[in-house]
């Protein structure tokens, strides 16, 4: 599963930041998951809790919550300055496939809407960050 | 060592600290690197991993050429009808017979241009790096002309790569050569020697033994030109026979027997 090696990415950043803190316990661990990449939530936090199980037998590092803050996907036109969401469900499942495994691929299927230019920035809604407190 | 950083929203990217675990599993990461396009670098990394993989140990390519991938082109991998798979992270594509895995941004892109900048293509290095199950002990990059976006993030992630750099007797690619060493040596990173390619004759030897002389870099071999060598993409093991003695030469240098 991707969603279980983005999981453990997670993971590893809640085990280094208590390492570098000195910190056992966060009572939230805040994921800003970005559309772009449909990452199958369900499947994200089953991944999440059973490598945070391990975190808290092999390190005694714990999170009390865990809350995911969906973005919606938003491209910048570099050529014109236009500003959109990016619609994925009018797509080719195959394409939204390759989107999911490399958000970035969507320059290959999306145009700036106003003046069809390929040359855009994603600026939010990529894929997935995590903040912890 | 990557530190905790935050972005402005108090956001940290999570790919940066599963990427030195995920690479940690590697004995050794050896990059083929050149400023100067055309001068062998997807030939000679896909050649070092085939013959790794063949006769030494587990070897995944990683063709770093976010643009413009070509190393399956190489490898005679029909990437349109390749299949992805997913075991807790993507999965290398195994070569056939070979104990070679192959990653590329080829895979996901089926041969189209990706017209990319800035933000976009570190993201898409972090990706690859972080989202790939890697089961290999030995990771040959190809990487792209050039010295920007891609190489920077891949050096800044990946602290234990040894540098192996191509180079022409082309004086504009004895040019470029002197510039990639000088920039890294200037940032402390080792590059373990200089492999001459498509050299025509003794005096074309001479060159690149000179230019590793003045540089105080090893050159490791030098390469004979090859006519027509398009005809053997594809067909690895002609061109690992013609070029035997060299390849063993930079397996000995890199990773030793």
């Amino acid at each position: 599963m991707h969603e279980w090696a983005l999981a453990e990415a997670v993971v590893e950043t809640v085990k280094r930041r208590a390492l570098e803190n000195n910190i056992k316990n966060f009572s939230v661990l805040k994921i800003k998951l970005g559309m772009l990449q449909q990452i199958d939530k369900d499947v994200l936090l089953f991944a999440l809790e059973e490598l945070l199980k391990l975190a808290r037998e092999e390190h005694g590092v714990s999170v009390e919550h865990i809350v995911i803050d969906e973005e919606k996907p938003v491209a910048e036109c570099t050529r014109c300055g236009y500003r959109w969401e990016i619609d994925l469900q009018s797509m080719d499942e195959e394409y939204r496939e390759y989107i999911h495994f490399l958000p970035e691929t969507i320059h290959i299927y999306v145009s700036c809407p106003r003046c069809r230019s390929k040359d855009f920035e994603i600026v939010s809604g990529r894929g997935l960050y995590v903040e912890l407190y | 060592m990557l530190s905790y950083t935050r972005n402005s929203s108090g956001y940290v990217d999570p790919r940066l600290f599963i990427i030195p675990e995920k690479l940690s599993r590697f004995k050794h990461v050896v990059a083929v690197l050149s400023p100067k396009g055309g001068v062998g670098k997807t030939t000679i990394a896909t050649l070092l991993a085939t013959a790794l993989g063949k006769w030494c140990r587990s070897t995944v390519l990683l063709d770093l050429d976010i643009e413009n991938p070509t190393a399956h082109i190489m490898l005679g991998l029909d990437i349109d009808n390749v299949r992805i798979e997913e075991d807790r992270g993507v999965l290398p594509i195994k070569i056939s017979e070979k104990n070679l895995e192959f990653m590329s941004v080829a895979i996901f892109t089926r041969g189209k241009l990706l017209p990319i900048r800035g933000k976009d293509i570190v993201n898409v290095v972090r990706e690859l790096l972080s989202v790939t199950r890697w089961r290999s002990d030995v990771m040959v990059v190809d990487t792209p002309p050039g010295f920007s976006d891609v190489i920077l993030e891949f050096s800044k992630l990946v602290e234990k790569v040894k540098y192996v750099i191509v180079s022409t007797p082309d004086p504009l690619s004895i040019s470029s050569t002197r510039r990639v060493v000088e920039y890294l040596r200037s940032e402390n990173v080792s590059v373990i020697g200089i492999v001459g390619n498509m050299c025509r004759n003794e005096d074309d030897d001479i060159r690149i033994q000179e230019l590793g002389k003045s540089l105080g870099v090893e050159v490791i071999t030098c390469i004979p030109w090859i006519d027509n060598i398009h005809r053997y993409y594809g067909n690895l093991d002609e061109l690992l026979n013609i070029f035997h003695g060299n390849i063993v030469s930079i397996i000995n240098k890199v990773v030793g027997w």
